[in-house]
């Protein structure tokens, strides 16, 4: 079922300053009910993403609601937008990006995997990635009651499990926090997005002791409960389905070293090249992000005694083409 | 830090907001152009800034502020750095002074600034996007406002600009784009002709005409976007030989132009029919030049384009 697309339809019955803009992917995005249901707060501006976001901007302006739902692959051809229009202005757009991470067949062109690393340079806008449907349905509604400037979601286009309950209220959440999925020993393993339930998964089945924290939020990271992480662990290793630049990795990387601390850090992200077609597991594995890859790293990092090269899998991968490019000139 | 001297500018001197400008007869609205021109060259070349695209739209700002109900009536500006003219009048006069110093004036729109500017810019070709969402915020709340653009031909050449145009033209919905059209060769288009057939066109009468043969053929049973592209196409056939407005026309804005920007009586004069005639996508084609009133600026407003402060000696 389209999450969305149900969950745009109860916010904008709710609160007419609600309105929804697509560029000219109404299916793609789940939007066919809502354009029928909720005509009036429905805008299809054509093939015209920075149109789309400036266009949302304006209304922003104007006191109304906007969420801008757009491909992560396509957003990247309104960044200006988004920067010159949005963020300078904090203007309240929340933007809803479908197709997050490796979308699988349609290759390069269409993966999203740079929206957390590009999104989380603009000053002030608030970046996140729900764990499931329902936390995404809590996060529509938190970017809806956000009135500080961009607010973005992104999620896959995989299917979520329905144990969504409809009738009740979504939940607001605190910009900014995370939530602590089990507690565990030495190691903390921050997810964000599909990595959560990824890392959930190989947690369970080779029962790893280990903390596990759903990072909900790229931008901003929650520094208080990072902090208190870091008393009681040894090790951090962060997960996302998106480039190693900017993102979830980089930023708790920083606030590491920022803040003197010198624990075990390893970061699993997609690799800094363009990562060809194939299935979703096909890619994950190629691109170092698989059930084994982020298995390898937990247990790596468990057993460490602070040897742990930091730069393997996909990291390692990337460094072994550049070598290889090297030499043959 | 002041740089206003009531003595040098008296008139100019009462407008303490687009409210009291209103209150000015047309004439003295001349007055109060060639006030600003001076306070704006006097002033920019002390302190630096922009100024030949600001000297360009003296009095297409004034004419703006004069005949629209502003702020509650929206002006969006493209880029911003022809906003001087719109700061000084706007309760900014002032602090001209301090444009683009710390603390002091930003060289370009800021929402937080002024509720006069009501959207923010300082890159180009934004301006139709943001009004347009103005506009469809305006009919979602119920509002009756008047939403208007400002673009160069410059911003123009921007492809949202042309995202905006695709979007916006076919909604019917009320929202004027001023074209500031500063190219630096005038169009060989200027003539009696075109401004003959372009009064003409923001005659009230003439318009109402018009617009109702405009809703009628949209009623006919043979559709009426055919109905409709036949007439326009009849109407453009004369129009195109003399104007450049078939482009936004087929793009669903009715083109009015293209006129004297310098010419404060016309410019509010056709304003004036603009704002209360016509409610849907209207574009309307000014010609100006940027450095406007002084010869050294005009002739080169490329290094007029902006200014640098003095060297203090």
């Amino acid at each position: 079922m389209n999450i969305f697309g149900k969950a745009m339809i109860q916010e904008a019955k709710r609160d007419k300053r609600v309105c929804v803009i697509t560029a000219a992917m109404k299916e793609g995005t789940g939007l066919v009910e809502f354009s029928q249901e909720c005509p009036e707060q429905f805008f299809d501006v054509g093939i015209a993403e920075g149109h789309a976001v400036t266009f949302a901007a304006g209304l922003a302006a104007e006191g109304l609601k906007p969420v801008a739902a757009i491909y992560s692959t396509f957003l990247q051809r309104a960044y200006d937008h988004i920067m010159h229009d949005c963020g300078i202005q904090h203007l309240p757009v929340l933007f809803c990006m479908d197709r997050g991470g490796l979308v699988g067949e349609d290759g390069p062109t269409h993966h999203g995997c740079y929206d957390l690393g590009y999104l989380s340079t603009i000053p002030g806008m608030v970046v996140s990635a729900p764990r499931d449907g329902q936390e995404l349905r809590n996060l529509i509604y938190t970017g809806l009651n956000w009135a500080d400037g961009p607010f973005g979601i992104r999620y896959p286009r995989d299917k979520a499990p329905d144990h969504i309950n409809w009738d009740e209220t979504p939940a607001l959440i605190k910009v900014g926090s995370w939530e602590t999925i089990r507690d565990g020993k030495k190691v903390c393993v921050l997810a964000t997005g599909t990595m959560v339930e990824a890392a959930r998964k190989v947690i369970a089945a080779e029962e790893y002791n280990v903390t596990l924290v759903n990072a909900r939020f790229v931008k901003p990271i929650d520094e208080a409960l990072l902090s208190q992480l870091l008393d009681t662990h040894e090790a951090v290793l962060t997960l996302e389905e998106g480039t190693g630049f900017g993102g979830l990795g980089s930023q708790v990387a920083m606030f590491l070293k920022s803040n003197g601390h010198d624990h075990l850090f390893h970061a699993l992200h997609l690799p800094d090249s363009f990562v060809e077609h194939g299935t979703r597991s096909q890619l994950l594995e190629l691109a170092g992000l698989s059930p084994r890859h982020i298995s390898e790293a937990i247990s790596g990092m468990m057993k460490a005694e602070l040897t742990l090269d930091p730069c393997r899998s996909a990291c390692n991968k990337t460094s072994g083409e550049q070598n290889e490019h090297e030499s043959s000139r | 830090m002041s740089t206003f001297n009531a003595e040098l500018y008296p008139l100019l001197a009462r407008v303490d907001s687009p409210e009291e400008l209103r209150k000015l007869s047309v004439d003295e609205l001349e007055i109060v152009c060639s006030e600003l021109r001076r306070y704006l060259w006097d002033t920019i070349n002390a302190v630096g800034g922009h100024l030949a695209a600001s000297l360009g739209v003296v009095e297409l700002s004034a004419a703006l502020h004069y005949v629209y109900n502003t702020p509650e009536d929206r002006i969006v500006w493209d880029v911003g750095h022809q906003g001087y003219i719109h700061k000084i009048l706007t309760g900014r006069r002032d602090k001209l002074g301090t444009i683009r110093r710390m603390g002091g004036l930003s060289g370009f729109l800021k929402r937080n600034e002024s509720e006069y500017d009501v959207f923010g810019a300082g890159h180009a070709s934004t301006s139709l996007s943001a009004a347009y969402g103005m506009a469809v915020a305006r009919d979602m709340k119920g509002e009756k406002h008047s939403v208007v653009a400002v673009i160069g031909d410059g911003g123009m050449t921007g492809g949202l600009a042309f995202e905006a145009l695709n979007n916006a033209g076919h909604s019917g919905r009320d929202i004027t784009i001023i074209l500031n059209d500063n190219r630096m060769s005038i169009s060989p288009n200027v003539g009696a002709v075109p401004k003959f057939l372009a009064k003409m066109e923001t005659n009230p009468l003439l318009s109402k005409i018009k617009d109702e043969m405009w809703d009628l053929m949209g009623k006919s049973p043979v559709g009426k976007e055919t109905m409709r592209s036949f007439a326009g196409r009849f109407e453009a056939s004369l129009k195109g030989l003399v104007s450049p407005g078939m482009l936004f026309e087929e793009f669903g804005f009715q083109y009015f132009g293209p006129f004297d920007g310098h010419d404060i009586k016309e410019s509010v004069e056709i304003l004036k029919n603009i704002k209360s005639r016509h409610k849907h996508p209207v574009l309307v084609h000014f010609l100006t030049r940027k450095g406007k009133g002084y010869d050294v600026a005009e002739a080169d407003s490329v290094t007029w384009h902006a200014v640098k402060a003095p060297a203090k000696g």
